[in-house]
């Protein structure tokens, strides 16, 4: 007869409000089921508004990716309404995705290196992590919620001055990520805790919908920034892609992203057209479309449809982690409870985002 | 050896925290504090009805002028679309408040 622990809402761990029901026999985890919905602020109804308010929404659906929640939005209205945004608007936004990117994967580390017990580096990570928020700060005005968007383009052009700082900030982050990367790779005991854990095969990912870094880990290649939206299109992109399919994959393919969104980021500065960063537009957009872009946790969906008035009729947003926690059940049975915790934040999880 | 010069590196360096918020410097165009000029203001309500976070409340006839500080997203809409600079956002970082009243403005 296996034990049922609960495990969250409340846990300190797990920051993230996600209930598991694990059955265990002895130390093994032989069952699992979760419990969302706690954090449902009912983001999707409120949004059945002014599709310009509706970018503010749409940002504050996350805490950490803002950007990449109002670029999909903004690009499925511009998509509608058939509008074509200049060069420059395309890599600024590419930019600040990037940049993104970064600060969210290093909040990642810092919290999965504090699970497993490894507190120094959660303070060097969040310490260096302050190096790009102070980028974004300078670039947009704001630490996460830039309110840069706009249907059309961009409300604020960003300075000679800030691009000087974001690149002598970025070659500071650059060797600090390279120290992390040796202090984390040459350490027995996170080797040991991270080899082998929690393991997924590519086949398994195809099956359970794993999107985004989760699902690069095991080989699965599934990547929208490959669509080509905003910039990607016209800079070298190709997917990193790893065949592990364990933990340690997953730290390391995510450390790899962010040496790769540096380069990204570098060669849209050196790209970086001129001209105007808006586009003049007729209000009102009627019938419905959707759009994916590449969120730091995975591929992040928006639909939107409207009657041809300001209102949208409807607006739906599949997040990264709600396509992620199907295959919870999958990793989970077989795990020892020591490794539960840990496994569950290597999904990175955003619940904020995923109940909307 | 490594050691010994690792913790006496650290030991030279500036701490990576700042102890009062205050003394963080912030870039010239960050979106701090909303400031209202109301002697500026025409009454077009503009802001108003562009707030995402209904934030500001105008009233043309009895000139009223309500700004809710705990409802503002410093979003910067209302700056942009005021036809006559009364709404100001100033790069002075948002703090707590001691009263109530002080909340609304
Ligand atoms: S900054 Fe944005 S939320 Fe605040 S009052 Fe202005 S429009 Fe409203
Ligand atoms: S937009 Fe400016 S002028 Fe118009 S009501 Fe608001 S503050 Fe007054």
């Amino acid at each position: 007869m296996p034990t049922i622990v609960p495990f969250g809402p409340q846990h300190p761990i797990l920051v993230e409000p996600i209930r598991y029901l694990l059955a265990l026999e002895e130390e093994t985890v032989v069952g699992v089921e979760y419990e969302i919905g706690y954090l449902h602020k009912g983001l999707e109804k409120a949004m059945e508004n002014d599709y310009i308010k509706d970018i503010y929404f749409a940002e504050r659906v996350c805490g950490i990716c803002s950007m990449v929640h109002s670029t999909t939005f903004v690009n499925a209205v511009e998509k509608l309404a058939g509008i074509e945004v200049p060069e420059r608007v395309k890599f600024i936004r590419t930019i600040l995705l990037e940049l993104e990117r970064l600060h969210s994967h290093m909040l990642w580390l810092g919290i999965v290196a504090d699970s497993i017990g490894f507190q120094n580096l959660f303070m060097l990570c969040w310490r260096d992590r302050e190096l790009i928020m102070d980028i974004l700060e300078s670039l947009t005005g704001n630490r996460i919620h830039f309110s840069m968007n706009t249907v059309g383009g961009l409300r604020k052009d960003i300075s000679e001055k800030g691009i000087r700082f974001m690149l002598g900030n970025l070659d500071r982050f650059a060797l600090s990520v390279r120290k992390i990367e040796n202090s984390l790779y040459n350490d027995l005991t996170v080797l040991k805790r991270l080899r082998g854990v929690a393991y997924l095969t590519r086949e398994d990912c195809k099956r359970y919908g794993v999107v985004g870094p989760n699902a690069r880990a095991s080989g699965y290649s599934n990547d929208s920034r490959m669509d080509g939206y905003e910039a990607y299109e016209m800079i070298d992109f190709s997917p990193i892609l790893k065949a592990g399919g364990d933990n340690l994959d997953r730290v390391v393919i995510r450390m790899d992203e962010v040496l790769q969104s540096i380069g990204l980021i570098r060669e849209c500065v050196r790209l970086l057209p001129d001209g105007e960063i808006g586009e003049k537009y007729k209000r009102g957009v009627e019938g419905e479309t959707f759009f994916r872009c590449e969120a730091p946790r995975g591929e992040l969906f928006y639909y939107v449809r409207g009657n041809g008035s300001k209102k949208l009729e409807r607006v739906k947003i599949r997040t990264p982690t709600l396509a992620n926690l199907a295959m919870m059940e999958k990793v989970m049975i077989g795990l020892e409870f020591a490794n539960v915790p840990a496994t569950a934040l290597f999904f990175d999880p955003c619940m904020s985002c995923q109940d909307r | 050896m490594g050691l010994v010069k690792y913790a006496l590196k650290n030991l030279l360096r500036r701490p990576a925290t700042v102890e009062d918020p205050a003394a963080i410097p912030v870039p010239d165009d960050y979106r701090g504090t909303v400031f209202m000029h109301r002697d500026e203001c025409i009454w077009c309500l503009r802001c108003m009805k562009a707030c995402p976070a209904n934030s500001i409340i105008v009233d043309r006839e009895k000139e009223v002028f309500v700004y809710k500080y705990m409802k503002c997203i410093t979003c910067g809409i209302c700056e942009d679309v005021c036809p006559t600079d009364a709404i100001e956002i100033l790069p002075v970082p948002r703090e707590a408040k001691y009263k109530r009243e002080w909340l609304e403005y």
